[in-house]
């Protein structure tokens, strides 16, 4: 997925360039935005965080070094900081038992999107219940790999790892998700036959 | 590869993080395995429903929620640096018609001329530096050590620090070594050197009994000497002398 932006136009946007900001803002709203929203479960929280990951670019451009990353992974790191900090304040932190010996409850706060109003609810519901039961960090590194596309290499810099680690989360997290939703994903195979 | 090895190298199997012998062992291990087929499949298919589930698009109030923070955020900093003017909107390919091409222009042409004012300074200061010398050593007597009479030491002349707008210059004095041309000059007593012939053997040093006043001065790190010639004439100059020296001046 190509997500690069030019040192030019980071420093266009800092320096008050509303068109270089837009550049920026509609190349990678969506990834932030999904990023926030799969996290949190919440619009709203979504969008909040978005904004202020825009603003904190616009705020703070000296604390972006391009040598140490992309744009994307810099702003996908503080969307990060933001989200678990929503995360902790709400009780919503959930960790692998294999990671950590707490275990916190999980809340069921993910809402529909327009999209899954459409498909069968019943199997959705099952699906996204299975995912809610993932460990925050095992969510984080799946949406990262599938939806972002983001090497192992890169997930690992955005989520303050090492690749081992990134590797060892999504191997659980794939394998818990492939038992629990294999029965839905065959009904619903069948269904469409 | 066995099936232990395959189930761990699945993922970046999948995500194309496997590469060169790792590969080909475990896709060969896939084609001859149902089992690790059938979960390499499982994962597969998480993935795809991910994608095609997963996938969001943030909405149109978002945006106007966010441009609007930006310009407000660039107001209050118009507030707070008056000075700074509001950026023009400027795609790439222009910037070197815009502001950023006129500053280097700018810069750099009073790079050249300050470069071209402090060489003129330089130069004009050791001018002046070399005729003060000049002027110290040419007339004043020499004592037995060779050193001038009453001569007192030059301070070297302080490293000058100059700050101009773009670049900060220093003026630092090396030692050189020293050429000087002396010129001496003959005179004759009028009345020791009879009919006012010239005396090829006198010199500049007057017979003791002829009254020679010779005083010297420092003044404002200049050295003069004034020397009474009432009464010499002069003879001729002779041929000039170049005396070298790094340090004693003779």
């Amino acid at each position: 997925m190509k997500r690069e932006i030019s040192q030019f136009v980071i420093e266009r946007a800092a320096a008050g360039d509303e068109s270089a900001f837009g550049e920026i803002y509609f190349l990678l709203r969506d990834s932030i935005y999904g990023f926030a929203f799969r996290m949190t479960g919440e619009k709203t929280s979504a969008e909040d965080i978005t904004q202020e990951v825009f603003m904190f670019l616009i705020q703070n451009p000296e604390k972006f070094d391009i040598s140490r990353g992309t744009l994307y992974s810099f702003l996908c790191g503080v969307a990060r900081n933001k989200i678990f900090n929503h995360l902790k304040k709400k009780g919503l932190i959930y960790e692998d038992p294999a990671e950590s010996e707490e275990l916190e409850n999980v809340a069921n706060s993910f809402e529909k999107t327009p999209l899954q109003q459409l498909l069968d609810q019943e199997f959705s519901l099952q699906i996204e219940q299975c995912i809610a039961r993932l460990s925050t960090l095992q969510r984080e590194v799946l949406f990262l790999r599938e939806i972002e596309e983001c090497s192992y290499e890169e997930i690992a810099r955005i989520t303050a790892t090492a690749v081992g680690v990134v590797k060892s989360r999504l191997f659980r997290a794939r394998r818990q998700l492939a038992q629990e939703m294999e029965p839905y994903l065959k009904i619903k195979e069948e269904m469409y036959l | 590869m066995n099936c232990v090895e395959t189930q761990e190298n699945l993922d970046a199997l999948i995500d194309g993080e496997l590469a060169g012998a790792l590969q080909a062992n475990a896709e060969a291990h896939l084609k001859e395995c149902p089992a690790c087929r059938a979960e390499y499949e499982k994962r597969q298919a998480v993935g795809a429903y991910l994608r095609q589930n997963w996938q969001i698009s943030a909405s149109a109030e978002l945006d106007k929620q966010v441009f609007g923070a930006f310009r407000q955020f660039q107001r209050q900093k118009q507030l707070v640096e008056p000075s700074a003017p509001a950026q023009e909107t400027r795609t790439e390919k222009n910037a070197w018609f815009g502001t950023p091409w006129l500053s280097w222009g700018t810069a750099f042409a009073v790079l050249v001329l300050t470069a071209f004012a402090a060489f003129q300074i330089g130069k004009t200061s050791a001018a002046r530096d070399y005729a003060a010398s000049e002027k110290s050593f040419d007339r004043a007597p020499l004592a037995e050590n060779g050193a001038p009479e009453n001569s007192k030491s030059i301070e070297t002349p302080q490293i000058q620090t100059i700050s101009v707008p773009v670049i900060q210059e220093k003026i630092v004095k090396i030692p050189v070594v020293r050429e000087k041309i002396v010129t001496r000059y003959v005179y004759i007593n009028n009345k020791t050197g009879g009919d006012g012939a010239a005396d090829p053997r006198s010199n500049l040093r007057a017979p003791e009994s002829s009254p020679l006043a010779v005083k010297s001065q420092l003044e404002d790190n200049q050295y003069s000497t004034q020397v009474n010639l009432t009464g010499f004439q002069f003879v001729s100059d002779l041929k000039p002398q170049i005396i070298k020296s790094e340090n004693n001046e003779k």
